[in-house]
């Protein structure tokens, strides 16, 4: 009940060992391209910083693509001004475009996906591989988002449409709750709960996650996380606890369904927020989205998301 | 019976550890450290054949821990839970570091004792 990588499914069905995992993972390794040149790319930051074109983060972000050997993924990022990983690398003189066009097709020949490193190595056939993979994937077909239309100018819409979706998928499936439709508002400040928790995201998606929850349901929480199990005397930093725990899994999924997607996301342990009586107010150069979700027996959780305002729009309030 | 020592700095996670093991017939829950470092000197203190550890806490985190144990401790067989396990990067680190599985939350019973049982 958890979105997964291939090989963990592979490990969780017993069809491949750990050993066979670190065998293949060894020789995907080995057929990676080796781009050292970026270390040149690093030495002109400076100067491309100086042309306000490219972050050390985008960097960063960069070369992370690249050890997982997402070379296509890496060299197709759009940085800032439209410029990618590619045009860098060929605006400094460190490529040349042919270079540059030998390393994708190189790349695209000997690059081996870890399914089929599994096969070379001897540890499944091919035939067990292609009955796998769609095994896999109707394993993972109720984590292939919905996506939940977001109506505003926020800083990657598509990747917070697709967050939103997956995030409500999660709760109903931790609640073993039908889905149901989603409306989305916009807010310039959310009403005070019986407690609120947050997680702040960086990376490939920027923002805050944050979670309000009645007392009633701040209960339910811990009932469905604990299966049933009933709170004695020391419940409340159970209670509490809870909350957060649940928040983490929902986000730790959203990271994981992100990796499955080649990309790349962070998250900050959880936290509990203090608002008072005034609500939580959205702070500046953020959009606050709410999205209620209807959890049946009159209960309500709210899911807020606070998302960084496109520039255009950020220069204008 | 195996000992089971389960490191996670949630009370709620580490409660319901505790009672799949205890319910479980084949192992013993033998302790709850909120982090890393106190998974290591838990682990010298109590001996335990399996630690479940998570991945993403405060203060010294799982895959640092994991390193130190591989040092520190040969015997002892360690199985990540985390809702971070299937981001890629972390599932081959903690396979390279000597994890023998990754169990991701959130787990049932069944998802643990079938883990267990096959170390």
């Amino acid at each position: 009940m958890a979105v997964k990588l291939f090989g963990q499914f592979l490990l969780d069905q017993g069809l491949v060992t750990r050993e066979d995992l670190l065998l293949a993972i060894s020789l995907q390794e080995q057929r990676s391209p080796r781009l050292g040149d970026l270390s040149l790319a690093a030495a002109h930051l400076d100067e491309v910083k100086g042309r306000g074109r490219l972050t050390l983060r985008d960097l960063a972000v960069a070369i992370e693509h690249l050890q997982r050997a997402d070379v296509s993924g890496a060299l197709g990022m759009a940085f800032p001004a439209q410029l990618t990983l590619g045009d860098l690398l060929t605006d400094l003189e460190i490529m040349t475009r042919n270079q540059l066009n030998a390393v994708i097709s190189n790349h695209s020949t000997r690059y081996l996906d870890l399914g089929q490193a599994l096969v070379v190595v001897g540890a499944i056939s091919d035939d067990q591989l292609r009955a796998s993979r769609q095994e896999f994937n109707r394993d993972q077909a109720r984590y292939t988002a919905e996506r939940v239309a977001l109506p505003f100018d926020i800083v990657n819409r598509p990747g917070w449409e697709v967050a939103a979706g997956l995030t409500r998928q999660m709760i109903f499936e931790v609640f073993n709750r039908p889905s149901s439709p989603c409306t989305c508002r916009e807010i310039t400040s959310a009403d005070a709960n019986f407690m609120m928790a947050a997680m702040d995201l960086s990376g490939d998606l920027e923002g805050r996650y944050i979670i309000s929850v009645s007392q009633k349901l701040q209960q339910a929480v811990a009932r469905v996380m604990l299966e049933g199990e009933q709170l004695e005397g020391d419940a409340e930093e159970l209670l509490e606890d809870a909350v957060k725990e649940f928040l983490n899994v929902v986000c730790g999924n959203l990271v994981a369904k992100y990796s499955q997607l080649g990309k790349v996301v962070n998250i900050s342990p959880p936290v509990t927020l203090t608002t008072g009586n005034d609500g939580l107010r959205i702070p500046e150069g953020h959009v606050g989205l709410s999205f209620p979700v209807e959890l049946g027996d009159n209960e309500r959780m709210e899911l807020i998301l606070l998302v960084k305002c496109a520039a255009e729009k950020s220069t204008k309030t | 019976m195996k000992k089971v020592l389960v490191s996670d700095d949630s009370l709620i996670v580490a409660r319901k550890l505790e009672r799949i093991i205890g319910e479980s017939g084949d192992f013993v829950f033998v302790g709850h450290a909120k982090d890393g470092a106190e998974a290591i000197k838990m682990n010298h203190a109590h001996n335990p054949d399996i630690i479940c550890l998570d991945m993403n806490m405060p203060g010294m985190d799982g895959l640092t821990a994991l390193r130190s144990l591989g040092v520190l401790d040969k015997e002892v067989k360690v199985v990540m839970v985390s809702s971070l396990g299937s981001a890629e990067g972390r599932f081959e680190e903690a396979l390279k570091l000597g994890a023998l599985h990754i169990i991701s939350k959130p787990f049932t019973a069944d998802d643990v004792l079938r883990v267990l049982r096959q170390l």
